[in-house]
């Protein structure tokens, strides 16, 4: 996944029209690949959180650019022993669906872990990920780890590596919520793409995320 | 939150409040006790529903011990006792009943030869996948050789081709390499000199910014310091910059701005279509050639919405006082660029809208002075000066602009 090859490629019209006319809510989502190291099963397990206890509208996008099939399976069976409708997970994204994903999401995310050696493909695929965030001024969330706190410090909203999944679910219902924060992370993302030497999209209307959170029945 | 960028104490705080909220979230009973822990388990409750895969290699080991076990005689029945006579007994038995035994031997041997050439079967199945009987897998392997024989065939045929671009994309570089300039001076430096001082400089981006006013997500090309980028933020225009000059680029984004490296029309290029509220290029046309310009203003229109403009900034080669100054002083100018054929240009490339505006006027101390009217024939003579003013000192910047 390039920055430059998808700010080259139009959004594929059926995805893009799915999440116009059936997509409501807030839309947070994962790109890349998925497998053990991607930590996807605590992303889903903090999103649990997320609409069960604040945010019951919100939708989870898990766009799979390759990976385990057979770790795809477990989170299938995951996401619906939790009874979680609005997470949608999408094997074998291409480019055309990614741009139409990017265009609907309100923040990305990613728990990826890090820390060394055979996790080394988690930490550059959370790299990416941020860097089509900065790239497309669309607020991120993921966890500090490696040289991604080197990458994003100030740009993103990184978690300690220590913080559990109530924590991530609290920032994801932060960054949804408060609209001088996600002002904030959009502009430091497009001044860290430049720094990065990354193309950039056009710059989109940043809104806050305005529906008020809604408490769910506990 | 704080504006401290690059360290993270700023977001440390905010993750800090979060923490908190956890906790009072805890503490009210709102996220019950071991909520993280009940879902990690439940998450290694489902991997653990994966079941066990059996691998081909554990099968035919299996099936190699059936086939070695497979193996039917009298004389592998144990007969020893350790009962007095009971030896004895058991040959007596075996002889009085050795036919019926016999016999439910041979029909073991008949089932064993039976299982044995099933199981041989299924092992030389097994061993041999495309054997499986299973159309779908057989069909995803049948479509999967047929991609990789596809780009074989095309690796094979395109191999040429793709050498002889090569080479001769190398060969252009060369010669590209050979003819670049390489001055000892900084842009920066020349455009100092070219451009004026910092009034002149901003009295310009403050005209450029007239152009625009009331548009949103302007683009300037080649923004050098990033005047124009000020200006229209002070007016609280949402802009960007592009800008090939590193020095040049580093000194408008210490602003504060957003400025994008390389090339100005490629990077319209890779913009989706109808993205920008309008795009300013100012003193860049006359530094491109003919094919360049064309396509900066067509990928322009490209790039624009409806409503949107394109100003087009550029030395008046209508004014000779114009030529004079910048005639020759910046050796990247290919050519001064008529007004008039930006103009037509732009209505070619789908613009719908096309105004020129003359800026920068020559000071009126510097043109032909008029004749005091009392002189004999004054009237004429001024007539005459006045045409040649207007031809020798006419304004020094001609601005292009188009709308979508």
């Amino acid at each position: 996944m390039e920055v430059d090859r998808l700010l080259r490629t139009e959004p594929h019209e059926p995805t893009a029209n799915h999440l116009r006319s059936v997509v409501e809510g807030p839309v947070l989502l994962y790109i890349g690949p998925i497998g053990p190291s991607r930590r996807i099963d605590r992303l889903i397990e903090a999103f649990n959180i997320l609409v069960t206890h604040h945010r019951p509208d919100a939708q989870l996008i898990v766009a799979s650019t390759g990976g385990s099939a057979s770790y795809s399976r477990v989170l299938l069976r995951q996401l619906l022993e939790l009874n979680l409708s609005n997470a949608w997970l999408l094997e074998a994204a291409d480019d055309g669906q990614v741009v139409a994903l990017l265009e609907r999401a309100v923040l990305l995310v990613t728990l990826a872990d890090a820390d060394d050696g055979d996790d080394a493909e988690g930490e550059a695929d959370a790299g990416t990920l941020l860097s089509v965030a900065f790239a497309y001024g669309i607020p991120a969330v993921a966890r500090g780890v490696g040289a991604l706190s080197t990458l994003a410090s100030g740009a993103a909203l990184l978690l300690d590596p220590d913080d559990g999944i109530e924590v991530a679910a609290e920032a994801f219902l932060e960054v949804l919520t408060n609209g001088r924060l996600r002002a904030e992370l959009v502009e430091r993302g497009r001044r860290r793409a430049v720094e990065l030497d990354l193309p950039l999209a056009p710059p989109r209307r940043v809104e806050p995320v305005t529906t008020a959170p809604v408490q769910a029945a506990t | 939150v704080a504006d401290d960028e690059q360290g993270s104490p700023a977001y440390d705080d905010l993750l800090q409040t979060l923490r908190h909220r956890v906790e009072e979230r805890r503490r009210a009973g709102d996220y019950p006790d071991g909520l993280e822990g009940d879902l990690d388990r439940h998450f290694r409750r489902v991997q653990g529903m994966q079941g066990t895969h059996v691998t081909t290699e554990q099968l035919l080991g299996s099936i190699e011990s059936v086939r070695g076990a497979s193996h039917f005689d009298r004389s592998r029945i144990e007969g020893a006792s350790r009962l007095p006579g009971g030896e004895l007994a058991h040959r007596a038995v075996s002889k009085a009943v050795g036919r019926e035994i016999d016999g439910v031997l041979d029909q073991l041997r008949q089932f064993s030869d039976s299982v044995r050439g099933a199981l041989e079967l299924l092992t030389e199945a097994v061993d041999d996948p495309p054997r499986h009987l299973h159309p779908d897998l057989l069909g995803i392997l049948y479509a999967l050789d047929e991609q990789v024989a596809a780009i074989q065939r095309r690796l094979v045929l395109d191999d040429d081709p793709y050498r002889a671009l090569v080479a001769r994309i190398d060969e252009l570089e060369a010669r590209i390499g050979s003819r670049a300039l390489l001055p000892p001076y900084s842009t920066a430096a020349l455009r100092e000199v070219i451009e004026g001082d910092d009034e002149e400089r901003a009295a310009r981006a403050k005209a450029l910014a007239d152009q625009v006013q009331g548009g949103d997500q302007v683009l300037d090309l080649r923004c050098g310091r990033g005047e124009l980028l000020d200006v229209l933020r002070e007016r609280e225009v949402r802009a960007e910059g592009v800008e090939s000059d590193d020095e040049l680029r580093r000194e408008a984004s210490a602003k504060g701005h957003v400025v994008h490296g390389g090339d100005g029309t490629s990077y319209l290029s890779r913009l989706p279509k109808a993205s920008l509220g309008a795009i300013v290029a100012d003193r860049v046309v006359e530094q491109l050639d003919a094919a360049a310009v064309i396509e900066l203003v067509v990928a322009a229109a490209h790039g624009l919405r409806e409503g949107g403009r394109l100003v087009i900034g550029t030395p008046n080669p209508e004014s000779l006082d114009a030529r004079a100054r910048f005639g020759g002083l910046d050796p990247s100018v290919s050519a001064f660029v008529h007004p008039g054929y930006l103009q037509f240009l732009a209505l070619q490339a789908g613009f719908r809208q096309v105004e020129l505006v003359r800026i920068s006027p020559v000071p009126d101390d510097q043109g032909l002075l008029e004749i005091p009217s009392e002189l004999p024939s004054a009237d004429l003579l001024n007539t005459n000066v006045d045409r040649l003013n207007r031809v020798l000192f006419a304004h020094r910047d001609a601005l292009v602009v188009a709308t979508r």
